[in-house]
């Protein structure tokens, strides 16, 4: 048990367990629940992390990630239970990126300078691009690969974001952001265990709106996050689609899954060679 | 010349009487005082740091304790642990936010006096936005003209604890202690 004293391996084996648990239920609970397991391993996340629920209203960046996270999981939750509106996804997703980044942001507006507009811009830019491109990855989810292409997505921009946050002064985003990721793996291991099964909106919008959150602390707050290393996560939206292509044909089913999972994570090893590179001292042991 | 000198220490001890009577406003003197804090290190020992930027007011009549008032303000952005890195961390939105809670604050409300050198002070102290009720255990130095530059001058020290998670600071709890030991050292200089 001395293994789970360390608070960062226990917020890990907690989301890595809750997204096993949660995947397996939604899984059997039908298409419509699929997206509450991505939500299910945030929330562990972020409980595991802070040790709170947050009061209401909150104050605070940290504290405000919570709700952030819980208005866009019941909008995405919506969006499930009618799935005529779920096209809106795809709208909805950058839309609720502008109104979490500017909540988050808010602070800032007290001094506002023309590097927080261009911050806020490009925030607003990135985020946007990433959860329009979940949302139209998600659609396609049920079919082909099933839901390992955008739980791939959401896993490595978890992954990724994690030593940025380190890096950028924010060990707690840091755990969160391995946590979401360990437990992202897990529903990606249901989700090859169990073929053709959906991927929800309010998984696209709670966990990715979660992530763009707690990213937008860290940028806005913390202010240390690197720009460079933020520019180049950007690739593993279109990573595995692009690297799809060339796959053989003879190659399906869960191969095809696993090869394109593995090709979304990829830009990752450029992401974690300009971290070490350009900050040594934050991953000094 | 001896008249001269006599009708000088008259001058000087009536202008200084008062100022040992009577509530005087001071202003601490950041550069003789200190706000430090010790926090548990995962049992192995307490990591030591300190906030180098603050400044504050206070009344005080040494016959009239109780009519005291104190007013401190510590910038939080100035945490400083002799590691830059943690330092970067702590200055974060998990810690203290610097960002979106520059200042933390202190306002004495009740003074009580113990014994000619000991007493209290209830007080409430601000930090991430939560405003929660803090009792100082102060000894009272010395009180008096400052024989480098002239200015009459008052020292306290002061220590309390606190518990960080009772303001929502509940990063890495347990492993980083939730009890925080603060010791204060403080020079104020009467206003002119």
């Amino acid at each position: 048990m001395d293994l789970f004293d360390n608070p960062f391996v226990l917020t890990v084996a907690l989301c890595f367990g809750a997204g096993l648990v949660a995947a397996a239920i939604t899984r059997a609970l039908g298409a419509r629940a699929a997206g509450l397991a991505p939500v299910a391993v945030f929330f562990t996340g972020y409980v595991a992390t802070y040790q709170k629920i947050p009061p209401f209203p909150p104050v605070g960046s940290t504290n405000k990630v919570f709700y952030a996270a819980l208005a866009a999981a019941i909008v995405g939750l919506v969006l499930d239970v009618a799935p005529r509106l779920r096209p809106l996804a795809r709208l909805l997703g950058p839309a609720a990126v502008v109104a979490i980044v500017l909540w988050i942001a808010v602070p800032r507006f007290a001094e506002p300078d023309a590097a927080l507009y261009l911050t806020l811009a490009a925030l607003c830019l990135g985020a946007g691009a990433a959860l329009w491109r979940l949302a139209a990855v998600a659609d396609g989810a049920g079919r082909d690969l099933g839901a390992v292409p955008v739980v791939a997505m959401i896993f490595a921009l978890a992954l990724g974001l994690a030593p940025v946050a380190l890096a950028g002064g924010s060990s707690s985003a840091m755990m969160l952001f391995a946590g979401l990721a360990a437990g992202l793996g897990a529903v990606g291991l249901v989700a090859l265990a169990v073929p053709g099964a959906g991927f929800g909106a309010a998984g696209v919008l709670g966990a990715g709106g979660g992530l763009v959150a707690v990213a937008a602390t860290v940028i806005l707050i913390s202010r240390q996050a690197d720009p460079l290393a933020l520019l180049l996560l950007l690739p593993v939206l279109v990573a595995g689609q692009i690297g799809g292509r060339f796959l053989p044909d003879r190659l399906s089913g869960r191969g095809r899954a696993i090869a394109v999972g593995v090709m979304t994570v990829l830009p990752l090893i450029l992401v974690f060679a300009v971290l070490f590179l350009r900050h040594p001292d934050s991953f000094a042991l | 010349m001896r008249r001269l000198f006599a009708a000088a220490a008259v001058a000087a001890s009536l202008a200084f009487a008062p100022l040992a009577a009577q509530a005087a406003d001071f202003t601490i003197d950041k550069d003789h005082s200190h706000v430090v804090f010790l926090v548990d290190h995962l049992g192995y020992a307490k990591l030591m740091g300190q906030f180098t930027d603050f400044g504050g007011t206070l009344s005080f009549d040494q016959e009239n304790v109780g009519a005291s008032k104190l007013a401190v303000s510590i910038k939080t952005a100035s945490i400083e642990t002799q590691l830059a890195e943690r330092n970067k961390h702590l200055r974060g939105a998990d810690w203290f936010n610097a960002t979106e809670f520059p200042e933390m604050k202190f306002v004495g409300k009740t003074f009580t006096k113990k014994d000619d050198k000991t007493g209290t002070i209830v007080g409430e102290l601000t930090l991430l936005g939560v405003t929660k009720p803090v009792t100082l255990d102060v000894t009272f130095n010395k009180l008096g003209v400052n024989p480098l530059d002239k200015i009459n001058s008052v020292g306290f020290s002061a220590k309390t604890s606190v518990k960080r998670s009772d303001f929502g600071m509940k990063t890495f709890l347990p492993a980083i202690g939730d009890q925080i030991d603060i010791a204060i050292e403080v020079e104020a200089k009467q206003k002119s």
